[in-house]
Formats: structure tokens, C-alpha cells, sequence
């Protein structure tokens, strides 16, 4: 499976090796409010999940997607 | 004496006017048991419109003047039609027709009914009626649909065209009481004879008497891109648009006007409604309830796997009828609408200007065409998605050969005979049904196909260019776009006003906000609740224009809010924005965000909105002025987040966030002022500490 860290660089198109657990859109004007959809959504097809509305707005970094995803049981 | 020559021009078509006073005059030099009554019908003023000039004196004794008392005046004479004679009333007006309404309602039309057997009632009640002459609210009315329905009562109306002595003959000689409805600007005019209606529109009557005259442009094409049905005084507006159609667009517009309007004899046009698959409904009447709904409702049942578009339905606006002459134009249904409506609502193709030979002729001796069947009853024109057979190519019968895009699925059309495959449709180009795609040919063409047509007829004409490397058709996403923008940029006359925004302290509480619940908040979310909050006071920004004069103001207000996801524009509905804590409203517009992107919304997510935000906050926006979504009359637009550094009085420099917000709005019903006021409040919300605290609150 594709590494959240890619996942995300591929959306914010930079490479894997550039994304930290910090990366989020207080970090990088990249994380446009048009990608943090994108990102989310990217997430949801790529675990099987779905966010909550609340979820979707507190995943800020890749550390918080982390976190949720956790918290859905999922070990990435 | 003959009074009628003051009517009637020596040598030319006559006047309606005259006409109507020649019939009478026949009509009671053939019937002894015919009467007339009215007010002010005697000589010599001969009622208000002139109409029964010469008639009391020639027949003094059955020509009544009559008190002002319509009721009375249609009792009487439906005590005459009893007894056996024929009957004709003058109604000054159509707007009094109200008085009469009893009398016609539970006596003319029950008599023929309720004795037991049929009982004949040979009676007419002619009424002027319609505006354009500046007479006011209440002698200016088309009141026919308010009689549209009643069990034995026949509704006509006078046009140009129906010759009038049949119509009234027929009208009083068939047992079935009537009103007769004159459209008054006609009496002036002049009767249309010999099937000719200027250099460029024929006619002809069909269906018998009264049957209906049917307008068409003079042999240059045989079938009619779209059909107006008009009546009375409508039709002459309806052929003046028709007639522009064809000048600018060479459109072939067909006007059809019925003779009577209830109950309506369809069958005749039938044929000709099939043809062009297009129709449009006008009258003057005010708008809902219509005549024009009636007979939607009469065609769809009729003709509904044939229509190519929804029927078309025009009339006056939902407003009285205003005296002043350019308030009575804003109202009434006029010609130029007729054609606009007609042409912005895409019924009417355009074709070249050098005419029908400009145009893919159906049925050539160049092999077998290929044309677009119709494939649903929702879509007028189809989109040609992709060749699967190569320009020139064999096919076999059955080969799947063109593959055409409808709004719901791509279908794929085969071949019907053997042939080498000719393209006409290029790939990204709309089609409607019916139109060539392609030819089978027994051998491959030598020569250069000929260019299919422009499949925009909206946007007329596209200049040539001199090369094109390729071409990029637009999704049907953004084709739904370009008809908003496109109808915004027609209807709304917008003007626009900015105003600049500090958001340090908005920006610092909604990052507190966002700390404690540990979703962020942000300044989109805000202004849709701010927005939401104003409508209170700001009710007039969120209403709609309901006519020329009026706003429909809502009862709560429906924040409409511009998302670009990615795959399509959209405007999805944010409702009780002003009852929510804000954090709601963020949750809310992040779930409209994923839906945007997923293109997965319900239709009544994107229905509703009487106030719109336009978000534009990508990095280095400073500013999008927006369209006004029509019917809607404001939409606010927010820009991102700029920073700058400000000098304070104290001397030292601080770095300070400021956001441009903007109001673009309809100038006919908001000025600027309003739009300063407006802007005020919003930016009061987002800067002053207490209205922060209250916006904010949790």
C-alpha cells in the first residue's frame, strides 16, 4: 500500500522524502483548503474509511491523519 | 348611409375593426332572431371601440343599449338564448367581464345542460381585452384563463388572419354559448389576405372553422425549427419575433394561432408541432395559471416522445398592469422577449445566413445518412464523444459506428446499411436529434468533407480560424456553468463594491476556536454565518425579483456557497447558518467540500439559495469580482488572507491580516449605499470584539 507520506507528497506534489509528521498547511502554503479535500478524500479510498465532517476539519497535519486513522484501528 | 367606409381603406385589406362591423352588419341582415346588447353600442358613438357603428340604426329594434350593469346585461340575454334567438353582448371591457362572471359561470353555460336535454344557447360575449394603450390596471386585462375550464362555454379569440364573419357565425350557430376575446390594439390594424404576411411570412388557414392560421417563412424551409403558439394579439407579436428569428438567425420560426382557444382542437397541428419538437406558448396574459400551462399540459400528453425541449411557456409578468406607458412595456409580453426567450431558452437554432444550402442536407443521393436518433425525453442535443469506425472505413449492417454522449450515459449508434463510413459530426460537437452524423457510401470520398455545424447556435457565429491545433469540448459540468454565467451576464445588471476587512482579531479567535475543538475554523466559515446573520436587518439583498417592480423577500435566508473542488463548479445550500455555532457551519461547509468533490450531491442540496459567498481563497487572490446568480441578487465574495506590515501611532511596526470583501449586486433593486451598509455590518462582524463574541460563540 502506498505510504501516507506519499500519498500526500503525491498530492501536494512533492516527493515522499519531503512530507513530515508536521507537513500540514500551517507548515506549507502547498496544503491549499482545495488539496486538505483532496488529501481527505485520497485517504478515505486508499484505508476504506470514512471522516466525519469534524474529522476531515481536525486533520491538519499528517500527524492528525495519522491519529485518526489510529483511531479507526488502522496501523499505518 | 354606410358607415363602415370610415373603417375600411379604399382598395386595402380592412381594418379588424371594420371587418368586426361588416360581420355584424351581415350576421343581422341574415338573422331575424339576432340581438345585440351593450353599453354606448347605439349611434352615433357606436360603442367604445366603434365596433356597432350603423348597427342601431339599421336594426333599432334589436340593438339594446344598455345600462352599466354587465350581470344585467348577460342575464338578459341569456334569458334570450332561451327563448330561442341569437344572442350577441358587448362587454366594454374584458376586465368587467368579472361582473358577469355568475352569470356566465351558473347560468349561460349550466342552461345548456341542466333542463334534462340539450337546450342550445346560441350566445356570444365579445370583449375587448389586453393592453399596450396605456388604459391602467384595470381596462388594460387578458382575463381569458380565468375561463378556461368551465363545462359548455367556448372561449375564442380575434385575430388578423380568421376571417371574422365564419368565426362569428360559427361561434353563435353551434349551440355552445362563447366570449370572444379582441385583443383592442388589432382593431386598428389591418386584416392579413391572400396568405401573405410580409416579403418574408406566408400563411395558411387549416383545421376549418375557426380552426388555426399557420405562419411560416416563405419556402425556404419546409419544417419548422420551433413552433410559437400565440392567439390573438399575441400572434402579431409572435410573428414580429418571428420574424427578427429569421433575420438574425435565420431560424425557421412557425407561428400557429388558434381561432378558439377552448376547448382546443389540437389535431390539426399535430403534424407540424411533431416536426420541430420545439414549442413555445405566449400570451399576455399576467403570468401563472395560464392559458400557456393548459396547453403545455395538452402537448406533453399529445407529443411527449417528440418534444426535443421543454415546452416553452411566455406571458406578462405576475404585476398589474401599469397606466404610464414604459412601466406598461416592462410588463406586457412584447415581441422583443418573445425572441429573446425563444432564443436564449435554446429553441431556436441558428443556421447560416446563406440559407438552407449552407445547412447538411437530409437525404442526398451521396449514399445513406447517418443521423441522431432521439434517445431520451430529457436532452435536445447530444454530444459526439467518439468515431468508432475510421473515415472511410467498410462497415458491415449493425456495426457500432459513433458513440454519442446523452446528460445521463453514452449510447452507441450502428450502422444501419453496408457503405464506406463518411464523418459529417466532428468528435465534441453537439448534435440535436435528427441531425447527420455520417454517411454510408458505395465508394470512399474524394473530396473534403464539408464542416458540420456549429453546434453553439446560442453564441452565434464563430469567426473562423486561421489554424486550429485541436479542440477542447466542454464537459457537460461546465457547459451547466456556462448557462448560469451566461444567463447572470443577460439578466442582472451588476454593479459591485469592496470594502477591506482587518482580520487579526477574527483570525486569532477562530484559531482559539480551532484549539479547543480541535478542528479549524476559518474565515469562510465565519462570513457564511455573518452572512446568514445580516439577513434580519438586509432583508431586500436576499430576496429575488419576482417582476420588473417587485421583490419576493424570503422568510429565512439560504447561504449559497461557491465550491471549485476540482471535477465542477458548485453551489451547494448552507440553511440555518444564523442558528449554528460556527463550528457547525464549518462541519456543514466540509462536508459540502467532500461532496463537491465526489460529485455526490442531491439536488435539493444545490436548490434553495436566496443569498450566495464566493470563496476565492487561494494564496495570492486579492480579489473576484462575481457574477450575481440570477434570480438571486447579491453575492458576496471573499478573498484570501493578505498581510502588511502597519505603522502604529506609537511608531512601531506590526504585521496586520486583512481580507478584501466584496458585493456584487443586482443595481435595479440594490444601490450602493445598500451595498456599504451591507458590507459594513459584515466586516463589523469579523472585526468588533463583541459582534466576534457573538458570532463565535459556542
Amino acid at each position: 500500500m502506498t505510504t501516507l507520506e506519499a500519498l500526500v507528497g503525491g498530492i501536494l506534489e512533492v516527493g515522499a522524502e519531503h512530507i513530515t509528521d508536521d507537513t500540514g498547511p500551517a507548515t506549507t502554503g502547498d496544503w491549499t483548503s482545495l488539496r486538505h479535500v483532496r488529501i481527505v478524500a485520497a485517504v478515505e479510498d486508499a484505508y476504506g474509511v470514512r471522516l466525519t465532517p469534524r474529522e476531515a476539519r481536525t486533520v491538519r497535519s499528517v500527524r492528525a491523519l495519522r491519529s485518526v486513522l489510529k483511531a479507526k484501528g488502522l496501523d499505518v | 348611409m354606410n358607415q363602415r367606409s370610415t373603417l375600411t381603406r379604399p382598395g386595402g385589406a380592412p381594418r379588424v375593426s371594420g371587418e368586426l362591423n361588416r360581420a355584424l352588419h351581415s350576421l343581422f341582415s341574415r338573422s331575424e332572431r339576432l340581438y345585440f346588447l351593450g353599453e354606448d353600442i347605439s349611434d352615433p358613438y357606436g360603442g367604445a371601440f366603434k365596433v356597432s357603428k350603423g348597427l342601431s340604426t339599421a336594426y333599432p329594434d334589436r340593438v339594446i343599449a344598455t345600462p352599466l350593469s354587465e350581470g344585467g346585461i348577460t342575464g338578459v340575454a341569456n334569458g334570450l338564448a332561451l327563448c330561442g334567438n341569437q344572442v350577441i353582448v358587448e362587454i366594454m371591457f374584458g376586465d368587467f367581464l368579472a361582473l358577469a362572471f355568475d352569470q356566465l359561470l351558473n347560468f349561460t353555460a349550466k342552461s345548456v345542460s341542466m333542463y334534462g336535454q340539450r337546450v342550445p344557447m346560441h350566445l356570444l360575449v365579445r370583449c375587448p381585452v389586453g393592453g399596450n394603450r396605456g388604459y391602467g390596471p384595470t381596462h388594460s386585462q387578458s382575463p381569458q384563463k380565468h375561463f378556461i375550464g368551465i363545462p359548455n362555454l367556448a372561449l375564442y379569440e380575434l385575430s388578423p388572419f380568421h376571417a371574422v364573419e365564419p368565426l362569428l357565425t360559427s361561434a353563435l350557430g353551434s349551440g355552445t354559448p362563447g366570449i370572444l376575446f379582441e385583443d383592442k390594439v388589432l382593431y386598428t390594424r389591418r386584416m392579413y389576405r391572400d396568405g401573405r404576411v410580409d416579403e418574408v411570412l406566408r400563411y395558411e388557414m387549416t383545421g376549418g372553422t375557426p380552426g388555426w392560421a399557420h405562419v411560416f417563412p416563405d419556402g425556404r424551409r419546409p419544417d419548422p425549427d420551433v413552433v410559437i403558439l400565440a392567439p390573438g394579439g399575441a400572434a402579431q407579436r409572435a410573428v414580429e419575433a418571428a420574424r427578427s428569428l429569421y433575420d438574425d438567425r435565420r431560424t425557421a420560426v412557425h407561428v400557429l394561432v388558434p381561432g378558439r382557444l377552448h376547448p382546443l382542437d389540437l389535431d390539426p397541428v399535430l403534424p407540424t408541432l411533431r416536426a420541430a419538437g420545439r414549442v413555445a406558448v405566449v400570451e399576455e396574459g399576467t403570468a401563472d395559471g395560464t392559458w400557456g400551462s393548459h396547453v403545455a399540459t395538452l402537448l406533453y400528453e399529445r407529443l411527449w416522445p417528440d418534444l426535443r425541449h421543454p415546452v416553452l411557456q411566455l406571458s406578462s409578468a405576475d404585476s398589474v398592469i401599469p397606466t404610464a406607458p414604459h412601466l406598461e412595456r416592462e410588463v406586457l409580453l412584447g415581441p422583443r422577449t418573445i425572441a429573446e426567450r425563444v432564443a436564449a431558452d435554446g429553441l431556436a437554432p441558428a443556421h447560416p445566413a446563406s440559407g438552407p444550402e449552407g445547412t447538411e442536407p437530409l437525404g442526398t443521393s451521396d449514399g445513406e445518412t447517418v443521423t441522431a436518433p432521439k434517445l431520451n425525453n430529457n436532452d435536445t442535443e447530444y454530444r459526439v464523444v467518439e468515431w468508432l469506425v475510421a473515415d472511410g472505413a467498410w462497415v458491415e449492417p449493425d456495426t457500432e459506428i459513433v458513440a454519442l454522449e446523452t446528460s445521463k450515459a453514452v449510447e452507441d449508434i450502428v450502422a444501419t446499411s453496408a457503405g464506406h463510413l463518411h464523418h459529417v459530426a466532428s468528435v465534441g460537437s453537439d448534435v440535436g436529434v435528427g441531425a447527420v452524423l455520417g454517411r454510408l457510401l458505395p465508394a470512399p470520398r474524394e473530396t473534403a468533407p464539408a464542416p458540420a455545424p456549429d453546434p453553439m447556435p446560442e453564441t452565434g457565429p464563430v469567426p473562423a480560424a486561421a489554424a486550429v491545433a485541436s479542440r477542447h469540448p466542454l464537459s457537460r459540468a461546465q457547459l451547466g456553468t456556462a448557462a448560469v454565467v451566461t444567463r447572470s451576464h443577460r439578466e442582472v445588471p451588476a454593479a459591485f463594491t469592496v470594502m477591506r476587512v482587518d482580520m487579526e482579531r477574527a483570525l486569532d479567535r477562530l484559531a482559539d476556536l480551532g484549539e479547543r475543538t480541535g478542528a479549524a475554523v476559518g474565515p469562510a466559515d465565519a462570513l457564511v454565518k455573518a452572512v446568514a446573520m445580516a439577513h434580519t436587518d438586509f432583508p431586500l439583498l436576499y430576496g429575488t425579483l419576482a417582476d420588473a417592480r417587485t421583490v419576493a423577500l424570503a422568510d429565512a435566508p439560504r447561504v449559497g456557497v461557491t465550491i471549485d473542488a476540482g471535477p465542477a463548479l458548485y453551489v451547494p445550500v448552507v440553511r440555518d447558518a444564523e442558528k449554528l455555532p460556527v463550528a457547525d457551519v464549518a462541519d456543514h461547509l466540509m462536508d459540502l467540500r467532500m461532496k463537491a468533490f465526489r460529485q455526490s450531491f442531491t439536488a435539493a442540496e444545490l436548490d434553495g439559495a436566496n443569498i450566495t459567498v464566493s470563496l476565492n481563497q487561494d494564496p495570492g487572490v486579492v480579489l473576484v469580482q462575481p457574477i450575481v446568480q440570477w434570480p438571486q441578487l447579491c453575492m458576496v465574495s471573499l478573498g484570501a488572507v493578505q498581510r502588511e506590515l502597519v505603522l502604529e501611532d506609537s511608531g512601531a511596526a506590526r504585521e496586520r491580516r486583512w481580507v478584501n470583501l466584496g458585493l456584487a449586486y443586482d443595481h435595479r433593486v440594490v444601490n450602493g449605499s445598500d451595498a456599504v451598509r451591507f458590507l459594513t455590518r459584515l466586516r463589523t462582524s469579523l472585526e468588533d470584539e463583541d459582534a466576534l463574541a457573538s458570532l463565535t460563540a459556542e
